[in-house]
């Protein structure tokens, strides 16, 4: 009944304005002459100029990046490990519980999280004496963390249908075990490797509970200098580089979705 | 007298067991998966250049006992020898052995060629040979000018094709295929099979197929396993299977049987004489049976070994003619099928052979009829 006529367009109208004005609204004031956010007085990109030369959030978002790229990195690495014993060693003991605990940070509310981690590295710093203090390597490992959960679903749901009868073949030919893995198993896995690593990526970008609870002085990541920024009252240049990060995050989610919408129709063919 | 021509030399070793070295050896294998035993205590012995079915259901532990000939699962006790040699505990990647998928699982991030190369790589031959055997392969199933494509460009008849020249590549002693033609339609399933028989005896490659389907087995096979519950029901050639089964499973699972209980009531080394109150007659077994008096057992008859007539035929030993009403007919076009009920309440199938065209005087519904048989037409069976 709702097939044809206005009230379709008028729906995916207002849901989409629901949750892209606001960030619409922002691009176009980082292109504001104004130094007040809410007044509009000509396009300008002083703003997005005068954010290049911010050393602070030029460090802030060179530090993000790091961190993004170390913790996805691990996550991985760690998360593709999961998936594979998920869905490889059907019948181990306590699976149901294993599978349920690796996507349980996936619900987990951060502030717990990062609590928790707060707590944990404290306690580690006392009894083993690292890692020492708080900084780059305990966000880092504190972002590994949730994001290895995200990888390890992603990976897993590309396992789950993954012929096995091809590791088989490919054995059968006369490859080893690990000669399969190279030449068989992660050539077919790849996409979900690449948008599991995206994923945790661009998680890690966006962090900014997490990372306060277990930062340490002079390890600001971006998401943390633009909150406190913020608090002091919003500066047009936030609004630039808001635009940025926005414009990072959408282009690392856009090709995640490409890469599994790539692989997924070729697998169902072939 | 005219000389004989002389017969070529037989090509059947498993009739000659004592004079012939199994090529491969399955000793008293058993598998078990927790509890269940997939496989019981199997053994079976396949020559050279056979091409061997196995036959069964789902369930009934064929796929496993395949697996394990490809090294895929490990026996939990029993052995099994290729070409003498132990193949045990050897895995999959250093045995003489190539598996045939039944979902093909043909890479599908390569090529046709480098799908069937991949083996030859493996193998670490030189480069200008590899091209040389990939091409001969490509010839060998009809697929030359496919080289390029990737799997997902080809159809499922040149899929299966692509399997079979993977499998084939690296010159196996021995070919497992799991349900070779199943994924294909009938008609190209039909054409495949002959195919498949035509490229076995040019390689001389020993085969073991498995499949459930028993057409495609009688077709392809020069000898069946029959598998029944992790065991083997029978072994022998197709005509043994069909003529001559050896249970009451193999008889009905193997095209179909009409089965009758009854009491041996004679037992002599020349004959057997069965009285079956389903059948409302005397069954004249025309062979002796290893059976005693009063024994109860199993008779069984396939339809197309039986005659109908309106008239009560001339019965010899007073048996092997029973009466009935027909119930139902299948016309078939080359045969027709009678459903007749004896008196008794048992319902018989019986086939017949139109010879006739559009016979206007063929049996048909509701006719009272006799049905009779030959003394050697059926199968004792006492298991």
């Amino acid at each position: 009944m709702f097939s044809r006529g206005w009230f379709l367009p008028i729906a995916a109208a207002l849901g989409f304005s629901f949750l892209y004005a606001p960030i619409v609204s922002l691009v176009i004031f980082s292109f504001n002459e104004s130094s007040l956010v809410t007044v509009w007085s000509g396009f300008s990109t002083k703003w997005y100029g005068a954010l290049f030369n911010d050393p602070q959030l030029l460090g802030a978002a060179w530090l993000s990046l790091q961190i993004a790229a170390l913790s996805a990195t691990i996550a991985l690495v760690l998360g593709t490990l999961a998936a594979v014993a998920l869905v490889r060693f059907r019948r181990f003991r306590g699976r149901t519980l294993f599978s349920g605990m690796v996507s349980a940070p996936l619900v987990m509310p951060d502030v717990i999280t990062g609590l928790s981690l707060l707590l944990l590295f404290v306690a580690m710093e006392g009894l083993l004496g690292w890692p020492q203090g708080r900084g780059m390597l305990t966000i880092v490992i504190a972002h590994a963390t949730f994001c290895t959960a995200y990888v390890c679903v992603v990976v897993q749901s590309r396992l789950s249908d993954f012929d096995r009868s091809l590791e088989e073949a490919a054995m059968d030919l006369g490859a080893s075990p690990v000669r399969t893995f190279f030449d068989v198993t992660l050539p077919i896995i790849a996409p979900a490797l690449i948008s599991g690593w995206l994923l945790g990526f661009t998680l890690s970008l966006d962090d900014l509970v997490i990372a306060s609870f277990v930062s340490g002085p002079g390890s600001s990541t971006l998401p943390m200098v633009i909150f406190s920024k913020v608090r002091l009252g919003v500066s047009p240049d936030v609004n630039a580089l808001a635009t940025i990060i926005v414009g990072i995050v959408a282009l690392g989610v856009l090709a995640a979705t490409l890469i599994q919408l790539r692989s997924k129709p070729k697998k169902a063919r072939a | 007298m005219a000389k004989k021509p002389q017969l070529a030399v037989d090509t059947r070793p498993w009739r000659d067991p004592a004079n012939n070295k199994p090529f491969v050896r399955i000793k008293n294998v058993t598998k078990k998966f927790g509890d269940v035993s997939a496989v019981h205590d199997v053994s079976l012995d396949i020559y050279r250049s056979e091409l061997f079915c196995l036959l069964g259901g789902s369930g009934s532990g064929k796929s496993t006992l395949l697996r394990m000939l490809a090294g895929f699962e490990n026996p939990t006790s029993g052995t099994i020898e290729i070409d003498g040699q132990d193949m045990t505990d050897v895995p999959p990647y250093n045995r003489p052995v190539n598996m045939m998928f039944q979902s093909y699982a043909l890479f599908p991030h390569m090529s046709v060629e480098q799908n069937i190369a991949y083996g030859l790589k493996r193998d670490h031959l030189p480069k200008g040979e590899i091209a040389a055997r990939v091409a001969e392969l490509l010839a060998l199933v009809k697929l030359q000018d496919y080289g390029k494509r990737k799997p997902h460009q080809l159809s499922g008849g040149q899929r299966q094709r692509v399997a079979l020249a993977r499998a084939l590549a690296k010159r196996p002693k021995l070919l497992l295929l799991d349900e070779p033609l199943g994924a294909l339609d009938k008609k190209l399933r039909e054409e495949t099979q002959f195919e498949l028989v035509k490229i076995q005896e040019q390689l001389g490659v020993t085969f073991i197929v498995v499949t459930h389907d028993q057409e495609e087995a009688m077709t392809l096979a020069t000898r069946i396993g029959v598998m029944n519950q992790g065991e083997i029901a029978m072994i022998g050639e197709p005509t043994d299977i069909y003529e001559f089964p050896n249970s009451r499973f193999v008889a009905n699972f193997i095209g179909s049987a009409n089965m009758v209980e009854g009491t041996v009531t004679a037992d002599e080394p020349d004959h057997v004489r069965i009285r079956s109150a389903e059948l409302g007659c005397d069954i004249y077994v025309g062979h002796g049976v290893d059976c005693a008096p009063d024994q109860i057992l199993w008779w069984a008859i396939r339809p197309e070994k039986m005659a109908l007539s309106r008239e009560k035929p001339e019965s010899p030993f007073d048996a092997n003619v029973t009466t009935g009403i027909v119930e139902e007919i299948a016309y078939l076009g080359d045969i027709s099928v009678y459903q007749v009920a004896l008196e008794s309440g048992k319902r018989i199938r019986v086939s017949q052979t139109n010879s006739v065209r559009g016979n206007p005087d063929a049996i048909t519904w509701e006719e009272k009829v006799y049905v009779t048989w030959h003394d050697n037409a059926g199968s004792v069976l006492t298991v």
